[in-house]
């Protein structure tokens, strides 16, 4: 396994445990610092609206995001959340930045514990509400 | 927001110089049944834009066949595939699948039970197969003929007896069930019989054939009774009977004719065709409550009754793959891959015929208005055709050197780019200015003061001003994917360009800025996009059959219309701020209300 060298900041770790464990935030949004040393936070929220949460992916820029999903079950059976953890890399992104965060994305990923479904996004239509809600809810112990 | 569809629009049957079409008739519903393209229809009589689609045959269908009862269709296509499904409810749902031939399916009968279900055709080992409609277990065998057979009918009472008529000039007639050879008539017809129909009574069986002759024989023996010669003046291609005493045919000659059992000199009375020409083969008829329906060559569906001499009415509809869709006004201009064109009313009740000697030939590539009360049309007969709307005339506008790839209009000027140019035409055809391009184009795009040309290689598109002079500081981002087409918004302000993997960009038109590239759930190649009038809405149809609605101000919300042609659709427009018409590969138009929220 190749590795960029990047490593996590504690407040990336912080803040998952944040929407882990004390329920603050909705989702948070995750960049490798400009010197390429460290993946840094780049946002959190709380807005529950998972439209708004697709805005804040910008379009020619990757990103890693961490997404609190909350999904019906149908029949009455009540509601699921399942942490979603987000690897963007649009189509439309540079060559060099799309190698960075792929290579980078390990170091991440690894250091967050009870995250349920992994996405990767290379354009808007594989992060769309349904396409997401089709995975997490075929993964087990969805319901 | 959701896209709800209030209206489809059927397709006129299929069909092929020579061979017969068998149309079938459901009295309770008023409906006749007919295969098109790969799809089967049940299309109410009295009210032609009222219809059913079945969709789930895999081939080109060639024959569907009511049920005595109603309930249940048996359809048959080009690989010899039979399926049996639900007519009564709007699920359509399957109850059997029987593989019954290596080849087409030329004919489907029930029996008066509507249990047991007789299919011919072409194969290699057998010609046709008695079976169950609900679980396909042999009931008989189609055994006697040496050639395709090209019809069957059933007794429609006790004593159960069936007649095949082939190819090979015979007719074979069965006793059962379970079906078993009787006899066979040889020697009557001289050349290939193509349809065989038993009196709604029993009585009688009549077999009509290319040698232009009618005969008759015992219904429940088979013995032949009498035979009518050069009964029309070319071959007849169907039958079917109006009462235990009296039949139609239908022929080559333009013809229908309605014959008497009692007196079978001469016809009783004779229904013509407006001229004697090869599209106006009548190659089906079929006996409905109202009237006597025949179908020709092209596909119209011509409706009799004893009243005149020639049809009280006529359905027109595309029988290929619709590949143009223009609205201009209230009405809706539609052109499809045999180069026909029909102009619909925006409530698509009827559709009427767009005519003239200069009518396009073959695949029509585009239709688009250029004035209040006319249209220009492209196809790959190389020419430009004007269309007058009023008067639903065509006539020549220009020939192009080259076949064009696509047309687009703006009010007062249109568009046209080939292989290797882009010209831009005035309204009454003349060039006003062209530009040889260094690149192939792929779309093009046209509005008041921009013309917009897609390139088929870098994926990028240059934005030109009317005069095809380079529109300075627009360099817009080329795309993913080879473009497919290009939509400027009404008041000028966006550039739609989707591209053959279905991602649509929007592009500001003032700035050369790329407004969004989040319009990327389409999965096929882009086939057509419209501009609402609200400047915010777009409509997109694509190849994976879907029709998505985007929106510029909220790029992350939009709303689907899944499966909505079977094999793609060609184009998409919007008929009013909140209707939209589809067409697709099915030949079908659908008409749709969308709801904003």
């Amino acid at each position: 396994m190749s590795r960029s060298g990047v490593g996590v900041s504690d407040d990336a770790l912080e803040a998952f445990n944040d929407l882990k464990l004390g329920k603050k935030y909705k989702y948070i949004i995750y960049k490798i610092s400009d010197d390429k040393t460290k993946i840094i936070v780049d946002k959190t929220s709380t807005d529950p609206s998972y439209d708004k949460f697709l805005e804040e992916l910008p379009e020619n820029d990757c990103k890693y995001a961490v997404y609190d999903f909350e999904y019906e079950l149908g029949q009455g059976e009540g509601k699921r959340n399942k942490i979603v953890f987000f690897q963007w890399s649009p189509d439309t992104a540079s060559i060099r930045s799309k190698m960075v965060y792929a290579s980078s994305k390990d170091a991440l990923r690894r250091a967050l514990n009870g995250v349920s479904s992994d996405i990767q996004g290379t354009d808007f239509s594989e992060v769309a509400y349904d396409s997401v809600l089709e995975k997490v809810s075929r993964g087990a112990g969805s319901h | 927001m959701s896209l709800e569809k209030t209206a489809t629009i059927a397709a006129n049957p299929s069909t092929t110089r020579g061979l017969s079409v068998h149309l079938s008739y459901d009295p309770r519903t008023n409906r006749i049944a007919y295969a098109s393209g790969k799809s089967i229809f049940l299309r109410s009589v009295d009210d032609p834009s009222k219809c059913a689609q079945y969709t789930r045959h895999k081939a080109a269908t060639t024959v569907a066949t009511f049920s005595p009862s109603g309930y249940y269709v048996a359809s048959g296509d080009e690989s010899g595939i039979v399926r049996v499904w639900d007519c009564a409810s709007d699920d359509l749902i399957l109850k059997g699948e029987y593989p019954i031939l290596s080849g087409r399916i030329n004919a489907i009968a029930w029996d008066a039970d509507s249990k047991r279900i007789i299919a011919v055709g072409d194969g290699k080992e057998r010609y046709g197969h008695c079976f169950t409609y609900d679980s396909g277990n042999t009931v008989g065998e189609i055994s006697g003929h040496t050639s395709q057979v090209n019809a069957v009918a059933i007794r429609p009472c006790r004593p159960y007896r069936a007649a095949t008529v082939s190819d090979d000039a015979g007719l074979v007639f069965y006793q059962g069930p379970p079906f078993k050879f009787a006899q066979s008539v040889r020697g009557k017809h001289t050349n290939f019989v193509r349809d065989v129909k038993f009196s709604p009574s029993g009585g009688h069986v009549v077999s009509v054939g290319a040698d232009r002759s009618i005969v008759l024989y015992e219904g429940k023996t088979g013995q032949f009774e009498r035979q009518i010669s050069n009964a029309h003046d070319g071959g007849i291609f169907a039958v079917d009977w109006c009462d235990e005493k009296s039949f139609v045919t239908c022929s080559a000659d333009s013809t229908v004719r309605l014959w008497s059992v009692d007196s079978p000199k001469k016809p009783e009375k004779t229904w013509k065709m407006g001229s004697k020409t090869t599209a106006n083969q009548l190659l089906g008829v079929v006996r409905t409550k109202d009237y006597v329906i025949a179908l020709n060559l092209s596909g119209d569906l011509y409706y009799f009754d004893d009243s005149s001499e020639s049809a009280v009415k006529t359905v027109f509809a595309h029988q290929k793959s619709i590949t143009a869709l223009s609205v201009l006004a209230d009405r809706v201009f539609t052109g499809s891959y045999d180069g026909r064109i029909l102009a619909w009313d925006s409530q698509g009740k009827q559709g009427k015929l767009v005519q003239g000697d200069d009518a396009h030939t073959n695949l029509v590539v585009g239709i688009c208005p250029v004035a209040k009360d006319r249209l220009v049309s492209a196809a790959w007969d190389d020419t430009v055709a004007s269309i007058d709307a009023s008067a639903l005339h065509v006539s020549r506008l220009a020939s192009l050197e080259e076949q064009p790839i696509q047309i687009a209009a703006s009010e007062g000027f249109f568009a046209v780019i080939t292989e290797s140019k882009v010209a831009v035409h005035s309204s009454d055809g003349k060039i006003a200015c062209e530009l040889k391009l260094a690149f192939t184009p792929s779309a093009v795009a046209i509005s008041k003061s921009y013309v917009v040309v897609s390139d088929s290689a870098t994926f990028k598109s240059h934005v030109y001003d009317k005069n095809l002079k380079p529109a300075s500081g627009k360099d817009l981002k080329p795309m993913r994917g080879k473009p497919s087409f290009a939509k400027i918004s009404p008041d000028e302000n966006f550039l739609a360009v989707g591209d053959s993997n279905g991602k649509i960009f929007c592009y500001n038109l003032s700035s050369g800025e790329l407004v969004t590239s989040r319009w990327a759930f389409h999965t096929s190649r882009i086939t057509s996009i419209s501009w609402n009038e609200d400047n915010d809405h777009v409509i997109a149809s694509s190849l994976d059959t879907n029709l998505i609605v985007y929106s510029v101000s909220k790029p992350v919300r939009n709303v689907k219309a899944m499966n909505t042609h079977k094999e793609g659709v060609s184009g998409v427009e919007w008929i009013g701020p909140n209707r939209a018409v589809s067409v697709g590969a099915d030949a079908c138009l659908k008409f749709w209300d969308v709801v904003f929220k």
